[in-house]
């Protein structure tokens, strides 16, 4: 790909609006590699929308996206899918394939219809599938497997990519708690100086365990934009997600649990 | 539950070559006048006696080709359409294409029926086919989502269908509404080398149109959404199969009639046998239909049948309980 590398996504003023509805207001931030940023506010906020203006699945209605000095908006579609993995949420398989078939689709963005894969798109693969653990069932069918081991192989496809940048919509939601974290930890594991990733997310206590930065929407607007434990205060949680919460530390991890909704 | 696949696709493309390549001798020889295989064999190059000459290369020879072309067109765009739409009940009439090309046939049959022109049949139906897929392109350049692609077709095949039953209704004449019914049943019968010439452009325009499509079939397999994030420009890959399908089925059925089922059941055969994966079961498909084609047309040429069976009849009576079977056999991976 032609030297975007791993450079930062810069999003300004950003606004999407679907008739007179504002989905996304005004949105200013950066992304970067060697992060992973958390993408949580309430429903409805914005969140899914801010990573389909991102990918080129919606309109834009205003401001720009840049990566590095380059708009996204003059990108091929083939580049943009080199530079942004995207892992949906609950998406689906629409043929009994094999889970190794499946986690090669993740190289259709460095290949023109007529190439074979290379020696290099094979290594990827390999180490979407070492990272994410699905060794034992790649000749599996995907569509026999359970949620958790299904939910790896979609990361894997995902990971194949080798993108700077993975967006994953609340990849954790439908899962059990241990493959909840196992998620988690997957996602954070993938994150090194050039790769990063976002999250979106509604299990604050697994988004300040395993995010290295928060990003809150309400309302289309970005409200809160920093570490964990400076974004989560009381005051936020009240005022954004009409949540009173209690808290309490284990060791160095703090935990919250929401105890009652204050209402809106 | 962890299911091989039988065979290698190179396997499979190969045994389907030679089986194809032998059958198409084997069609060479039956028929009204019996041949030997000395007798074809000369007659192809020529060096028979005039008679036999004449059976081979513009009788038989023609036939043959067709039955390869059409066949292989039929089974290749199922397997195209199943791949777009995702939908393993798709077939190359899911588009309307088809019926319309039927509509524009019954209605020169209508026309002619007073008059001899009934060599300008194929015409009304490539007519009659380039104006659904002038349709279909209006709506597939406006409209994003394959749903309102496939209700377009149900409506153009609707459409075609009433016009088709309009037509019969006002048939002048009991020997127009057979030709009608007969011609809609689907033939290869007394064709020559005029309709191949007048198949063949459209035919590989269609090929041109589709060509490099299966890596986008193959992300769609992760739905739209995903195709899309991985650089598949979906418009353009919607335009490209609904566009090189319409003009090769169209041909299709202009010089052989609605030929149903081919198209429907080739990929699930295929698929039984190589997997699922939307790219490499189109060639196979493609061979396995112009392989099934060719059998049928020997099949109405038996005596069983003292000429009367038609094409068209044929394919559904085998592979309906065929597509069946197999359905049964690998319903479990459908889920």
């Amino acid at each position: 790909m032609i030297g975007f590398g791993s450079g930062e996504i810069s999003v300004r003023n950003l606004t999407v609006q679907y008739g007179s509805k504002r989905v996304l207001d005004g949105l200013d931030l950066t992304l970067r590699t060697g992060e992973l940023v958390g993408l949580v506010g309430p429903n409805g906020a914005g969140k899914t929308t801010f990573l389909r203006a991102l990918l080129g699945l919606v309109d834009v209605t205003g401001g720009d996206m840049m990566v590095g000095e380059t708009a996204l908006s003059s990108l091929a579609v083939k580049q943009r899918a080199k530079l942004f993995a995207y892992l949906a949420q609950g998406g689906p398989v629409h043929w009994p394939l094999s889970v190794q078939s499946v986690v090669e689709l993740g190289r259709v963005p460095h290949n023109n219809p007529w190439q074979a894969m290379s020696d290099a798109d094979y290594l990827q693969i390999e180490i979407a599938i070492d990272k994410t653990g699905i060794e034992e069932f790649r000749d599996r069918i995907v569509t026999s497997l359970s949620g958790g081991e299904r939910a790896r192989v979609m990361l894997a496809r995902a990971l194949a990519a080798g993108a700077p940048y993975l967006f994953a919509d609340e990849p954790a939601a439908s899962l059990d708690p241990h493959y909840q974290l196992d998620m988690m930890a997957l996602l954070h594991g993938q994150v090194d100086e050039h790769h990063g990733g976002v999250v979106v997310m509604h299990d604050l206590n697994l988004a300040q365990h395993y995010c290295d930065r928060l990003l809150v929407l309400h309302d289309g607007k970005l409200v809160a934009d920093g570490r964990p434990e400076d974004v989560l205060t009381d005051e936020l949680l009240k005022r954004v997600f009409g949540i009173q919460v209690a808290r309490w530390q284990n060791g160095t991890e703090s935990y919250l649990v929401p105890k009652n909704s204050t209402g809106l | 539950m962890n299911k091989p696949n039988l065979i290698s696709s190179l396997g499979l493309n190969g045994a389907l070559v030679v089986a194809t390549v032998l059958t198409a001798f084997a069609a060479g020889f039956f028929g009204q006048t019996d041949l030997t295989v000395e007798q074809f064999l000369a007659g192809l190059v020529g060096r028979a006696d005039a008679a036999t000459n004449i059976i081979v290369q513009e009788l038989r020879l023609p036939r043959i080709v067709l039955a390869i072309l059409c066949g292989g067109v039929l089974g290749y765009s199922g397997a195209l359409l199943q791949g777009l739409l995702r939908n393993p009940l798709a077939d190359p009439g899911v588009l309307g294409v088809s019926a319309s090309a039927s509509l524009g046939a019954v209605i020169t049959i209508y026309l002619g029926s007073t008059s001899a022109i009934s060599f300008l049949v194929p015409f009304g139906a490539i007519t009659g086919a380039l104006i659904a897929t002038a349709l279909l392109v209006l709506i597939s350049m406006r409209e994003t989502s394959v749903l309102t692609l496939i209700l377009a077709g149900v409506g153009i095949s609707s459409l075609a269908a009433a016009g088709i039953s309009l037509v019969m209704n006002f048939a002048p004449h009991p020997m127009t509404l057979q030709e009608m019914i007969l011609w809609m049943m689907g033939s290869l019968e007394n064709r020559t080398f005029y309709d191949l010439y007048l198949a063949v452009p459209f035919i590989v325009a269609g090929g041109l149109c589709v060509a490099g499509a299966g890596q986008g079939l193959n992300a769609l397999s992760l739905g739209e959404e995903t195709a899309r994030t991985l650089g598949v420009d979906l418009k353009r890959l919607r335009l490209r199969v609904v566009v090189g399908t319409a003009l090769a089925v169209g041909a299709t059925v202009a010089v052989a009639g609605a030929i149903g089922f081919v198209g429907l059941v080739v990929p699930h055969f295929v698929r039984a046998l190589i997997g699922f994966e939307p790219r490499r079961i189109l060639f196979p498909s493609a061979l396995m239909g112009a392989l099934m084609l060719l059998l049928a047309d020997i099949v109405t040429r038996l005596p069983i049948g003292s000429g009367q069976l038609r094409l068209g009849v044929v394919m559904g009576v085998i592979g309906a309980p065929v597509f069946l079977y197999i359905i049964f056999k690998t319903r479990e991976s459908m889920r």
